[in-house]
């Protein structure tokens, strides 16, 4: 019996190679784009929050951006994800969609003399759309248990730089969830912001390297994002600079389930705006758009090389 | 006895038979013997067969071993042989692929990867042609939809979109957002060639898909980071025409047709009139080149013949299927571990069905009216290659083939009951099936439409021949190292076995033509 469409192998892909923003996004449950391989494509749902709180200095048109918050504070955010997804296997495509509302919250700890910044994040509600015409699947998850409440630790430098991160509460899921979660607990995504006065139409570039064990292997996912300081607007009440971002993402690594040897390789662009308000040092909102084209190949008892596509296009607010 | 008891008894008995039909020989039903099945099953599911991969030396130990029992069964070779060859190649991406494209006296070069990507059914040409846009490249009669129509291709370079009008439309006529065969690269490649094109460019269509990133086959060879291996097996068919094939990217569209903008605004023309939207591109010259190469790995099926004893009848045939091979073993493993994917049920249980099934025919003293072919496939674990190879290129014409009974993974699970396949699409078969199961006693169980694609019955529904898929359903060791010759039921097996030889016998010696029903 040909393993075409049920579950005997599962490739976890994971959701920092597709919501590849290169926003200080911190994956507050990063759901890989799972597939199984015969069971073809579920992908996921991301669940990312991202928060951020910037001090700055103002002068002459320039800025000085940098982090800060007050110990006691409490952010909250919403975000909004649409994930299209299409891979061909053996001469079919197979095309799903994800869409994803999440609402989290920030409470900041800590703020050290040098300015490093402590806090503990966690999701509030989370409601993913899970979509694949194919498979006639056309379902809504909301609130799974393992992830509301779960909290995470994470210490930045002012300049957005990440120090450390701490797992308070293990995310645990069942079912389809934790088929296309991979199993992975928080991970958190950081911006750095320039450490120059930057002025209007100024850039500035980060390049990381993120190292993610997933798929029973190591994967690498490099990325580098240029930052442009655009124009000045009204955002949600708050006076915010435009930065205008672009980038490229790449993911690389290998893995082993089940007897098989997995493969991966991609690129793709992100572009973006983030809404930085700087008087208040707070991020006010950001869209992104990343795009990643990926070979997966298999081999062992079966050989495969499978093409991917994936499309995602975030938008996230400050609640309060 | 009285007479008239005796004659009560001798019209009862007939009577008794489902639809008043030859019983089964009684030497045949005792030549299914649960012993022999065990003995077939521990050879093919042995650790010294290292998993029947496809293909592999141990794959053609196997195929002896079916062939010696087919012979000394006293089947007879098919076209002098019992072997039914078959290619499978592997498909390389050549050195030589360039695409150029010519505008108002401009040409420029493109690089592959970054602006194109040959797809893996592409030619070993070059061509250089004009360029017209064929729409999503789709002749669908059904849906009253033909982008060819009243356009001339011929020795042209054909540009088309993928998918199918309305993609994300559930109201689509191309049964709303599932997409048709019409969505599919193959079906537009054979359209494209059937309509006289002398290539082919691929577009993502952009009114629904955002990346139009030239994504085509990913090549190893253009991947540092995917291993050669990787490249799949396909099933290499009799050379027919092919063009060459490649998905091209923004910047090439850009070139071609003006923008990204223009061809949007065409497709989704397209997608709101439900009509076809195709021209020739004037004064747009491409310059096409792809290569690949191919490397044959030769591969067999097993068949054995039983003639029929009907002067008439004998020219149709009967197919009773199972597929031998399996998915090898783990190519990296610890020391002391099990490695070796021994595929027992998988399908070394179907196998040995057939050639008990094989041994029954031989030893019936009275041969079916029907000839018989007993069958097993290779390739099936690849992507049910050995059965499409033969549908393809069968060794008995197709429309003289009356049924097909494929025996996959029939030897573990509930020893009462059998998933039995085809239920909405061989009703006549399906009713033979439980007539005879009258005598066997098997709980019968049809929910298993998931898995039609899933065995090698699939080709031959493809071609419109009637079957039944037996079948005792999945369980822990599937596609396991576990799927081990212990765990498996012989008497199950051999009572699978007799329903099937049982079926076939009926339909072995009856003039009936069966039906199949395309599902709705």
């Amino acid at each position: 019996m040909i393993s075409m469409a049920d579950s005997d192998l599962t490739i976890q892909i994971p959701k920092s190679a597709i919501d590849n923003s290169q926003f200080k996004i911190f994956h507050s449950n990063s759901y890989g784009g799972s597939m199984r391989l015969q069971k073809l494509s579920k992908i996921t749902v991301g669940v990312v929050t991202l928060s951020m709180i910037a001090g700055f200095a103002v002068a002459a048109g320039a800025y000085k951006l940098a982090f800060s918050m007050k110990k006691g504070q409490r952010f909250i955010y919403k975000m909004k994800t649409t994930t299209e997804q299409s891979m061909e296997m053996m001469g079919r495509e197979m095309a799903s969609s994800v869409n994803g509302t999440t609402v989290m919250h920030l409470d900041v700890e800590e703020v050290s003399k040098t300015g490093d910044i402590t806090f503990v994040y966690a999701i509030d509600s989370l409601q993913t759309h899970m979509k694949n015409p194919m498979m006639q699947m056309d379902s809504t998850f909301k609130n799974p248990a393992g992830v509301i409440g779960k909290r995470t630790r994470f210490t930045m430098t002012a300049a957005g730089k990440k120090i450390s991160s701490t797992v308070i509460d293990s995310v645990k899921l069942s079912g389809v969830m934790a088929q296309v979660s991979g199993g992975r607990q928080n991970t958190f995504t950081l911006i750095e912001l320039s450490d120059k006065e930057i002025k209007a139409g100024e850039s500035w570039t980060t390049n990381k390297v993120d190292t993610i064990n997933q798929a029973g292997g190591t994967l690498m996912l490099t990325s580098s994002t240029t930052y442009t300081v655009g124009s000045e607007v009204d955002t949600l009440g708050y006076k915010c600079v435009r930065l205008i971002t672009k980038g490229k993402t790449a993911l690389k690594g290998e893995g082993t389930q089940m007897g098989a040897k997995l493969f991966f390789e991609g690129e793709g662009p992100t572009t973006g705006v983030v809404y930085f308000a700087p008087k208040e040092g707070l991020l006010v909102a950001m869209t992104t758009d990343s795009d990643l084209e990926m070979t997966i190949a298999v081999t062992g008892p079966q050989n495969m090389t499978i093409p991917q596509t994936t499309a995602t296009k975030t938008s996230l607010v400050l609640v309060k | 006895m009285k007479f008239s008891s005796l004659f009560i008894g001798i019209t009862a008995f007939i009577l008794g038979r489902p639809g008043n039909n030859p019983a089964p020989p009684r030497e045949a039903l005792e030549a299914i013997r649960a012993s022999d099945i065990r003995q077939h099953i521990n050879f093919l599911a042995a650790d010294s067969l290292k998993g029947r991969n496809t293909p592999s030396p141990e794959l053609d130990r196997a195929a002896e071993y079916i062939a010696a029992e087919f012979k000394r069964a006293g089947l007879k070779p098919l076209q002098g042989s019992y072997f039914n060859n078959f290619n499978l190649s592997t498909i390389r991406l050549g050195n030589e692929n360039a695409l150029a494209v010519t505008t108002g006296g401009r040409e420029v070069t493109y690089t592959i990867k970054q602006d194109f990507m040959p797809f893996d059914m592409t030619a070993s040409k070059m061509v250089t042609a004009p360029v017209v846009f064929a729409g999503y490249g789709i002749t669908a009669p059904e849906y009253g939809y033909d982008d060819y129509a009243d356009l001339d291709v011929k020795n042209k370079i054909v540009l088309v979109l993928r998918h199918e009008p309305g993609e994300k439309d559930p109201a689509s006529p191309f049964t709303g957002e599932k997409e048709t065969t019409h969505s599919q690269t193959s079906t537009k490649v054979q359209n494209a060639i059937d309509h006289g094109a002398a290539g082919l460019l691929i577009v993502t269509d952009p009114a629904n898909h955002r990346s139009l990133a030239p994504r085509g086959f990913p090549w190893p060879s253009l991947f540092e980071g995917i291993p050669d291996d990787a490249l799949p097996l396909t099933l290499a068919l009799a050379e027919k025409e092919k063009i060459s094939v490649v998905q091209v990217g923004e910047t090439v569209i850009q070139q071609i047709v003006g923008s990204v903008d223009t061809l949007r605004s065409w497709q989704q023309e397209i997608d709101r009139t439900r009509k076809t939207k195709s021209l020739a591109l004037t004064n747009v010259q491409v310059k096409l080149q792809t290569t690949t190469e191919t490397a044959l790995q030769p591969t067999r099926n097993v068949v054995g013949l039983i003639e029929g004893s009907d002067k008439k009848l004998k020219n149709e045939l009967v197919v009773i299927g199972a597929h031998y091979d399996h998915v090898g073993y783990k190519k990296q493993h610890e020391e002391g571990e099990d490695y070796i994917f021994n595929g027992a049920d998988d399908n070394a249980s179907g196998t040995s069905a057939v050639l008990a099934m094989a041994q029954a025919f031989s030893a019936s003293k009275k041969k079916p009216k029907r000839s018989v072919l007993l069958m097993t496939f290779a390739g099936e674990e690849k992507g049910l290659f050995g059965s499409r190879a033969y549908v393809e290129q069968p060794l008995w014409a197709l429309e003289n083939t009356v049924a097909m009974l494929n025996l996959d993974m029939v030897g573990r699970n509930s020893p009462d009951s059998v998933s039995v396949g085809s239920v909405t699409r061989s009703p006549d078969l399906i009713k033979i099936n439980e007539e005879e199961n009258q005598s066997v006693g098997f709980k019968l169980d049809y929910s298993i439409e998931q898995f039609h694609n899933r065995s090698d019955q699939y080709n031959f529904a493809r071609k419109k021949i009637p079957f039944l898929f037996y079948f005792t359903g999945l369980h822990g060791d599937y596609h396991q190292v576990g799927d081990h010759p212990d765990k498996i039921n012989e008497h199950k097996i051999a009572r699978i076995a007799t329903l099937a030889f049982r079926v076939a016998w009926r339909v072995a010696n009856t003039a009936q033509r069966y039906q199949l029903v395309e599902p709705q």
